[in-house]
């Protein structure tokens, strides 16, 4: 579904990541893991900008933008807290890559919308402003724009940070449903083993600039060795 | 919801009806509501026909056209900027068309060049333009290294009084009549513009706002931020150009005619905001540019009724939001 083969990542002059690949298939939900700075955000970004990023058999270099919003969405680290931006609206952007010049929203992608909140469990905060919500619940409405966005692949920057530790693992609950019973491919970068080991398939495991994935029970011995 | 929009579309239209009538009414002479009308129909004394017509209908026009020029512009870089005390003046992009003019117009008879003025116009309106586009292209530049909101109004702030020290210089060598065509400018007015003035400001103000229409979608999607927008399919580069080409246009002619008219920018978006409580730019944009309309033409009335400068009265109305915005943000 979506993978990288033998590419080098670097930040800024300092390259971080050398001649890793990795895969990902439909259905599977992979937690990236890493000590902070080891590179987990920059292989994210590769992800949706790397030319050698292929996205079912497409180089990224020869997938248009609006088709690469059609393949895949991201969650990010950052907080979207803007006034008077209600929950649906925020959500809502994610039908962006399927509206009209105006972004006019059709039937169908108001049910779409009101479908992906319903799946986060926030349908109690239709109708309030995102500036008024916790960052759990915004966390749940980001996922919520991503799943509107109805792209195979969601890519997610450390959406359990920040999070009070039930939240962290409700969030690891809901990315399995989605790739467990609507066959998403997701990768999400995490500080929290604890909370990804029981839902996750794979872990993608970042040391000393190379990458391993491993499936879980094999990474769980792997994380054990590396990071205690 | 729909309905408060509707509602409330409906009232700021019909105010700028009667602030628009007002406008034409107010002045050194009280034109009676029965005279406008005759005059605008062509018929009444010649002399009320020369006032309404060629003096207080085109006046008014600049106040629509301006109130909404600079309203959707400071909107368009409150949302490029992610910065809700971004706007045209603040930023420093009225201080660079300052600029651009004050080398057109002072600077062009220190060259011993003389122009005739529809040159002078077309020159004074296309160095506003340029010295905007020039700053909004710093601005831009310097808000993808600096993220924090006050550091880049701070920036602003120097890119300002540092335009006014080359202008200041340039002051010191200029001609006692270029020095004060250019100081009359700075004050700022509404009816200074002539007929043939507005035949010219107003196709661009018209194309520029037409770009900000266009724009809506990407404004829409950038409220998220540049990678989520780029994510959903959003082409970056171009939707910045075509705000920031909008912006340019509405700001830097508006300021090329009327001088730097102060806090209509950064105040009109936000009181838009508040009363249609809405961050939808199908929404904020034709509120912003109603409510615009609204504070220019009221502006305008109070500014004829004292004889003041349009840039006092702006600045008194919108500088206390400036400071809600502020307060309300620690």
């Amino acid at each position: 579904m979506i993978r990288l083969d033998n590419i080098s990542l670097s930040y800024g002059s300092r390259t971080i990541l050398r001649d890793v690949s990795l895969h990902l298939s439909a259905g599977e939900l992979c937690a990236l893991i890493g000590r902070n700075g080891a590179g987990k955000s920059t292989l994210l970004r590769a992800l949706t900008s790397h030319r050698k990023t292929l996205i079912n058999g497409t180089s990224l270099a020869d997938l248009a933008p609006e088709k690469l919003s059609e393949s895949v969405a991201i969650v990010t680290t950052e907080r979207i807290r803007i006034e008077n931006l209600r929950v649906e609206e925020l959500v809502a952007l994610g039908r962006a890559p399927y509206t009209n010049w105006t972004g006019r929203l059709q039937d169908i992608d108001r049910e779409i919308v009101a479908e992906a909140i319903a799946m986060v469990g926030m349908s109690d905060f239709t109708g309030r402003d995102t500036s008024s919500l916790s960052d759990g619940e915004l966390q749940r409405v980001m996922i919520a724009r991503a799943i509107a966005q109805q792209t195979p692949i969601i890519l997610l920057d450390e959406p359990t940070a920040f999070l009070d530790i039930p939240t962290r693992f409700e969030v690891c609950r809901l990315l399995a449903d989605l790739a467990h019973h609507s066959g998403k491919c997701i990768l999400f970068s995490t500080h929290d083993v604890d909370a990804a080991l029981p839902v996750c398939d794979t872990f993608a495991i970042i040391d000393n600039g190379t990458l391993c994935k491993l499936p879980t029970q094999e990474a769980a011995a792997e994380i054990e060795r590396i990071f205690r | 919801m729909r309905s408060r929009t509707t509602i409330l579309t409906i009232m700021l239209a019909l105010l700028c009806v009667v602030l628009f009538v007002a406008d034409i009414a107010v002045g050194s002479v009280t034109i009676p509501l029965a005279d406008i009308v005759s005059a605008l129909m062509g018929r009444g004394p010649a002399e009320v026909r020369s006032i309404v017509v060629d003096i207080r209908l085109v006046r008014a026009v600049v106040a629509v056209l301006a109130g909404a020029a600079l309203s959707v512009s400071g909107l368009q870089m409150q949302v490029l900027f992610r910065n809700p005390l971004a706007g045209p003046y603040v930023l420093g992009v009225s201080a660079g068309a300052s600029l651009g003019v004050a080398l057109f117009v002072l600077g062009v008879p220190l060259l011993g060049i003389v122009l005739s003025p529809a040159l002078q116009s077309i020159g004074t309106a296309g160095a506003a333009w340029i010295g905007s586009a020039v700053v909004l292209m710093a601005v831009v530049a310097l808000s993808r290294r600096i993220k924090d909101i006050m550091v880049m109004l701070i920036l602003g702030i120097m890119l300002s009084s540092g335009v006014s020290a080359v202008v200041e210089i340039m002051q010191y060598f200029s001609s006692e009549a270029a020095l004060k065509s250019y100081v009359v400018w700075t004050m700022g007015s509404l009816g200074d513009v002539t007929a043939a003035q507005l035949a010219l400001l107003a196709p661009v103000i018209i194309v520029g706002l037409a770009m900000g229409v266009a724009a809506i979608k990407p404004m829409n999607t950038l409220l998220a931020g540049e990678r989520y927008a780029a994510s959903m399919g959003l082409n970056i580069s171009r939707s910045r150009m075509l705000i920031l080409t909008s912006t340019t246009l509405l700001a830097g002619t508006i300021t090329a005619f009327c001088g730097p008219v102060g806090f209509v920018g950064i105040a009109v978006p936000h009181i838009a905001r508040m009363l249609f409580r809405s961050a939808d730019h199908r929404t904020l944009l034709p509120a912003t540019v109603l409510t615009g309309v609204v504070m220019l033409l009221l502006g305008d009335i109070v500014a004829k009724y004292f004889t003041l400068p349009i840039n006092t009265i702006t600045a008194l109305m919108g500088i206390p939001i400036v400071i809600y915005i502020v307060m309300r943000r620690r």
